[in-house]
């Protein structure tokens, strides 16, 4: 735990200044990244008349739509309906991604994975996220915090638990790999905030295997069925229900631990911020973001 | 006025105020949060569109198309962010310099790190 007495950047501390704060989240707050006076925005004149321009924009946008999207095809909910029983599930939107719409899902996670290489691109191995190791380790899990170690207690294992049944029940219920996945990530995100869970880079060759495990899941599945059905994932008969389930487990853990590391592993701030640390002291993430960076700053900064 | 009537009409206000947003707010955080909502209207037109003419039958296509585009939107807001935290970390401002020549430096930011 990096003391209020830190050194921090000269202006971070200093009081903000007085003025109308109609949109700040806290006034007193001097955080530069939470800080927001409106002061920067654009002249009233302008906000006015782009309100203004933007209402005629708005009522023939809204007006053209409504004709779009009456003029759908009306036969493709039947299709689906038709074709459902081939898809191997029987939750008509899980059929359609997984199955009618294969591409969809495997560019989802592909875009999934890309965003994580591009956010770990940011900043090269200066990050601080979650309690400090001497925190954590000085009381174990929750490091000495009754509350915390209790909520991790109860809500991790519920977590995994209800993460296991949505991708299971994906085939049949509204559920799938994304909701698992994103449940799972809460779990994840807390147990890196408590310090339990070391901070997840993707610089670290688990996290890229199972990042891409994902995609390369899809891909080669895809190909595998090639020469079955001579289409690139359209599964063979009697086929499609496992390979489905199979893919939504990969995807879950995918974008379970892809979710985590964009929460986790983002850039530092050089400068300290005292005053995150007087409001919260731990697990803020943004809090912890802005702790001090003990390497020297990027040769390549201005 | 029919639900999908109500369904174009939320997405396209939400879309357009997001929109008003980006565009004359400076702080980068907001950006980032209107561009996230003109997402969530656009989300709400698709929603709207379904091929039946009875509104109580949900269509699969335009759910799983919503479905992708929130996880693209979680993953695109991520990226977003953390780029915002790199503008931080480089200048200390959450604002975008346009012009360093031109434009004076925010007086409460802290000095950059070198």
């Amino acid at each position: 735990m990096m003391g209020p007495s830190s050194s921090h950047g000269p202006g971070v501390s200093s009081p903000s200044p007085s003025g109308d704060a109609p949109t700040g989240p806290d006034a007193s707050s001097p955080s530069p990244l939470l800080r927001d006076h409106g002061e920067r925005d654009g002249p009233p004149l302008l906000r006015w008349l782009l309100g203004l321009f933007l209402v005629p924009v708005g009522i023939l946008l809204a007006l053209g739509l409504k004709g779009a999207a009456g003029s759908r095809d009306p036969r493709i909910p039947d299709l689906i309906a038709k074709h459902l029983p081939e898809t191997g599930v029987s939750n008509p939107v899980t059929g359609v991604l997984l199955n009618f719409r294969g591409y969809d899902t495997l560019l989802e996670i592909a875009v999934l994975v890309a965003a994580m290489v591009a956010v770990w691109s940011l900043d090269r191995g200066q990050r601080h996220f979650g309690l400090p190791a001497s925190a954590s380790a000085s009381g174990g899990a929750g490091g000495g915090r009754p509350f915390l170690s209790a909520i991790l207690r109860l809500a991790v294992p519920t977590a995994f638990l209800t993460a296991v049944y949505l991708t299971w029940m994906g085939s049949s219920e509204p559920a799938g790999a994304f909701q698992a996945g994103a449940l799972l990530a809460g779990a994840g995100v807390l147990l890196s905030v408590a310090g339990v869970l070391r901070p997840l880079t993707a610089a670290a060759l688990p996290v890229r295997i199972v990042a891409a495990g994902g995609v390369a899941g899809f891909v080669v599945t895809g190909i595998a069925v090639l020469p079955f059905t001579g289409a690139f994932l359209a599964y063979p008969e009697g086929w499609a229900y496992p390979l489905i389930l199979g893919l939504e487990a990969a995807l879950a853990v995918a974008v379970a631990v892809i979710l985590v590391e964009l929460f986790v592993d983002v850039p530092s701030i050089p400068a300290h911020d005292a005053a995150l640390d007087a409001v919260d002291p731990y697990g803020d993430p943004l809090g912890r973001a802005l702790a001090p960076d003990p390497s020297p700053a990027d040769p390549e900064a201005p | 006025m029919t639900s999908l009537d109500l369904y174009v009409w939320a997405g396209v206000v939400v879309f357009l105020l997001a929109l008003h947003a980006v565009v004359t707010r400076a702080h980068l955080l907001w950006k980032v949060l209107a561009i996230n909502l003109m997402g969530t209207g656009v989300f709400l037109i698709l929603l709207a569109a379904p091929a039946r003419r009875d509104p109580m039958v949900a269509d699969p296509l335009p759910q799983g198309m919503v479905l992708t585009g929130i996880v693209v939107a979680v993953a695109a807001t991520a990226l977003a962010l953390g780029m915002a935290l790199r503008v931080m970390a480089r200048t200390g401002s959450p604002f975008l310099t346009v012009d360093p020549e031109t434009e004076e430096p925010d007086p409460d930011a802290p000095e950059p790190p070198r």
